[in-house]
């Protein structure tokens, strides 16, 4: 048998290694929220590992309590913006695979109104009470356009919130592929929210709009019209992405959306025109759109931004003034003009 | 429609990843450490193990342990399989889902840590020496977050031929202690290995991108190094401590399977032993070259209580319980096991409990 020395030799070599054990699982990786307080990578790692847990079951809520003081900190990155994205994805109903699922077997009565339809289709939403969903889907779209490329030059002219932790760039060339795939799904959120709310769409007749749009003046396109404005432009740059990398048989799929690009540009181009930008190019410009190319504009040296693009700075949600003097407004107001005429099936 | 097919079977079947896309920003995800091999008697005593190694399998924990061996021993086949509870439970469901595939079906899958692992090795050993040929085959899927899912997903084969020797370089004065070091060099070869996909490979079902890697296997080379000092502090009271480095500089494969990565571990332990009974207490703090990880991820302590037909165990790896039973019947030892791993950067934060069932045939000379 052992003796009294040898159990107490026994004893104290265990006890002393079981003492560490309370401490250890009394600790964890708290982030301190103080502005200024640096996070180490174990305590970011486990708060996104905490949020994939969290929004694995749903709880959007814990999981944005979560990110968000890393978020809105300078311990700010890649990885933080992708879970807070995510977060605010949860939070706009965003589940992918249904998403990805519900793109493919939608049934609609027009290749031209598809994506309006199957947006209004998939995110259902309304203001009273406000479930919060394009709140969520612009937030998250905050996040996933702060998701720049390493290395990259940030223009100013595109850059938005550029003093923040999380500066946006309004070119998709400046972001990471995948914050790219992301977006189409929180710009497809935001619109079919909106649609929701303002056109309220008829689920018996392919989602077809009950009422237009109302955003269809520059003085009118401002808030939530803006939004939706954004939206879509920045729906078409993720989706112009995705395409150009998906195999055959997949890419088809993308391409019938993707063919809908011209006729955007093409409203721009009517909404400009009507608050007279088309004029300074001179009288021979008259937006004649022929493949989404406008063949007479090579007389007038602004006049492809003008004619043949959306306004680059119409893909922030805040950009529009509600002024006939801002581009961002008319070509907002031109575009939601020509989903409601051209389109988005659907009366009056 | 066929592609939808083809993407369940990629995200489900996918044996390696090649990613094309040069901007993929890695998840985060903690994801485990995965050992060569994950022996029944180690793993229910929470992995503290590198001091007490004094079996067949010292030659994966620690080779010095090789020279405590007294004895020839020929393992006919040690089977271990390793199976996730989430797997377990969800079996019914998963089953289902797999016999109608479809994307929405596969959000089934998310939030679940689905493993499953079967290993066997066969081993020839002689005092200080012991030569293993294992073969060991492992699948994963974890994936997580309904708006953008994300995670693990693999698939690994490996085999190969390790051998060992353990000699003692020192002896106390009237059998007090004796201190040893063993070295031990492989060979393995293996396929696929457990990666993240990114999003858009998920969107755009690039299967093509994924799948490259199947048939491509490598070999690699690696070697472990071991030291174990033994004091009898009573005649039935024996101090152990352990030092091993495996995988010494992390054995890579001449592909794209994942490496095998390098792990220094300090063990201390304790064996108290009785008539008809043998008790071992262990303590490991592995992974002491890895600034990265999370301290309470390489705590690793086991209590084994032995008697001449059953062995009881209990511990803990990380901060997760484990505890095992063990029957001898002659030449043949069956273990149960129940552990768990983390899959995050940090103890508890997404724990996977796995039931492991092991059997071993083996002759003692």
């Amino acid at each position: 048998m052992l003796s009294s020395q040898g159990w107490g030799c026994l004893f104290k070599f265990v006890f002393l290694s079981g003492l560490l054990l309370p401490a250890v699982a009394c600790t964890g990786p708290g982030f301190d929220t103080t502005a200024g307080t640096v996070a180490n990578s174990l305590q970011i790692n486990s708060s996104i590992e905490a949020v994939n847990v969290f929004l694995s079951t749903g709880k959007c809520s814990n999981a944005i309590s979560t990110i968000y003081p890393l978020y809105n900190s300078i311990n700010s990155n890649n990885s933080i913006r992708f879970a807070t994205a995510s977060a605010y994805g949860c939070s706009a109903h965003i589940n992918l695979l249904n998403n990805i699922n519900g793109l493919l077997t939608f049934q609609s009565d027009s290749v031209l109104g598809l994506l309006f339809e199957f947006a209004a289709n998939q995110f259902p939403s309304v203001a009273n009470p406000d479930d919060k969903i394009p709140q969520a889907a612009e937030n998250g779209t905050d996040a996933v356009q702060a998701i720049i490329q390493s290395g990259t030059v940030l223009v100013t002219a595109y850059t938005v919130n550029s003093t923040s932790n999380n500066p946006i760039s309004l070119l998709s060339g400046d972001r990471l592929n995948d914050a790219n795939s992301y977006l189409t799904f929180l710009s497809l959120a935001l619109m079919g929210s909106l649609e929701n709310r303002y056109a309220t769409p008829s689920a018996s007749n392919f989602y077809h709009k009950s009422n237009n749009l109302p955003w269809t003046t520059a003085a009118t396109a401002i808030g939530d019209g803006c939004a939706y404005a954004s939206a879509v432009l920045n729906y078409f740059d993720g989706i112009d992405f995705v395409q150009s990398v998906a195999p055959p048989s997949v890419a088809s799929i993308y391409s019938n959306i993707q063919a809908l690009e011209p006729q955007l540009n093409y409203g721009c181009c009517l909404g400009l025109q009507t608050c007279g930008f088309a004029g300074s190019c001179g009288a021979s410009i008259p937006c004649n759109l022929t493949g989404g190319t406008c063949s007479t504009c090579t007389s007038c040296a602004n006049c492809p931004s003008l004619c043949l693009k959306c306004p680059t700075t119409l893909r922030s949600r805040a950009s529009c003034t509600g002024l006939v003097t801002d581009q961002n407004s008319c070509a907002a107001a031109g575009l939601v003009s020509q989903i409601n005429d051209v389109l988005w099936s659907g009366p009056p | 429609m066929n592609w939808k097919g083809s993407f369940v079977t990629f995200t489900l079947f996918s044996f390696a990843f090649n990613y094309g896309s040069t901007d993929f920003v890695p998840l985060v995800y903690g994801d485990e450490w995965r050992p060569l091999y994950r022996g029944a008697r180690a793993q229910a005593m929470g992995n503290a193990f590198v001091a007490v190694a004094d079996d067949e399998q010292a030659l994966f924990y620690n080779p010095a342990g090789l020279a405590g061996i007294k004895r020839f021993s020929f393992t006919v086949a040690s089977a271990n399989l390793d199976v996730s509870n989430d797997l377990i439970n969800n079996y019914p469901t998963i089953t289902n889902v797999l016999s109608s595939p479809s994307l929405t079906s596969l959000n089934t899958f998310l939030g679940k840590n689905l493993y499953a692992r079967a290993e066997g090795m066969v081993a020839f050993t002689l005092p200080g020496f012991e030569i293993a040929g294992i073969y060991d085959q492992q699948v994963a899927i974890r994936l997580k977050n309904l708006a953008f899912p994300q995670g693990v997903l693999g698939s690994q084969t490996t085999d190969g031929v390790q051998a060992g020797f353990g000699f003692r370089v020192l002896k106390l004065k009237r059998k007090k202690g004796e201190w040893r070091v063993g070295l031990s060099a492989k060979v393995l070869w293996r396929a696929g290995g457990f990666q993240t996909p990114s999003l858009t490979q998920l969107l755009t079902l690039n299967s093509q991108s994924i799948t490259s890697n199947i048939s491509s296997i490598g070999i690699g080379y690696g070697m472990d190094l071991g030291s174990q000092f033994i004091y009898n502090f009573r005649k039935n009271i024996v101090f152990m401590s352990g030092l091993a480095f495996t995988d010494i500089g992390t054995t890579s494969f001449a592909s794209a399977a994942s490496p095998q990565l390098s792990n220094l571990t300090a063990g201390l332990a304790a064996k108290y032993t009785a008539s008809d009974m043998i008790l071992t207490f262990a303590y490991d703090y592995a992974h002491l070259l890895d600034s990265t990880m999370d301290w309470t991820r390489k705590l690793h302590m086991g209590l084994e209580l032995k008697f001449p037909v059953v062995s009881l165990s209990i511990g803990m790896s990380a901060l997760s319980l484990t505890y095992g039973v063990s029957l001898d019947f002659w030449l043949l030892r069956a273990s149960y096991v129940v552990y768990s791993e983390d899959q995050a950067t940090v103890s508890n934060v997404d724990s996977e409990a796995r039931t492991m069932a092991s059997v071993m045939m083996k002759f003692d000379f």
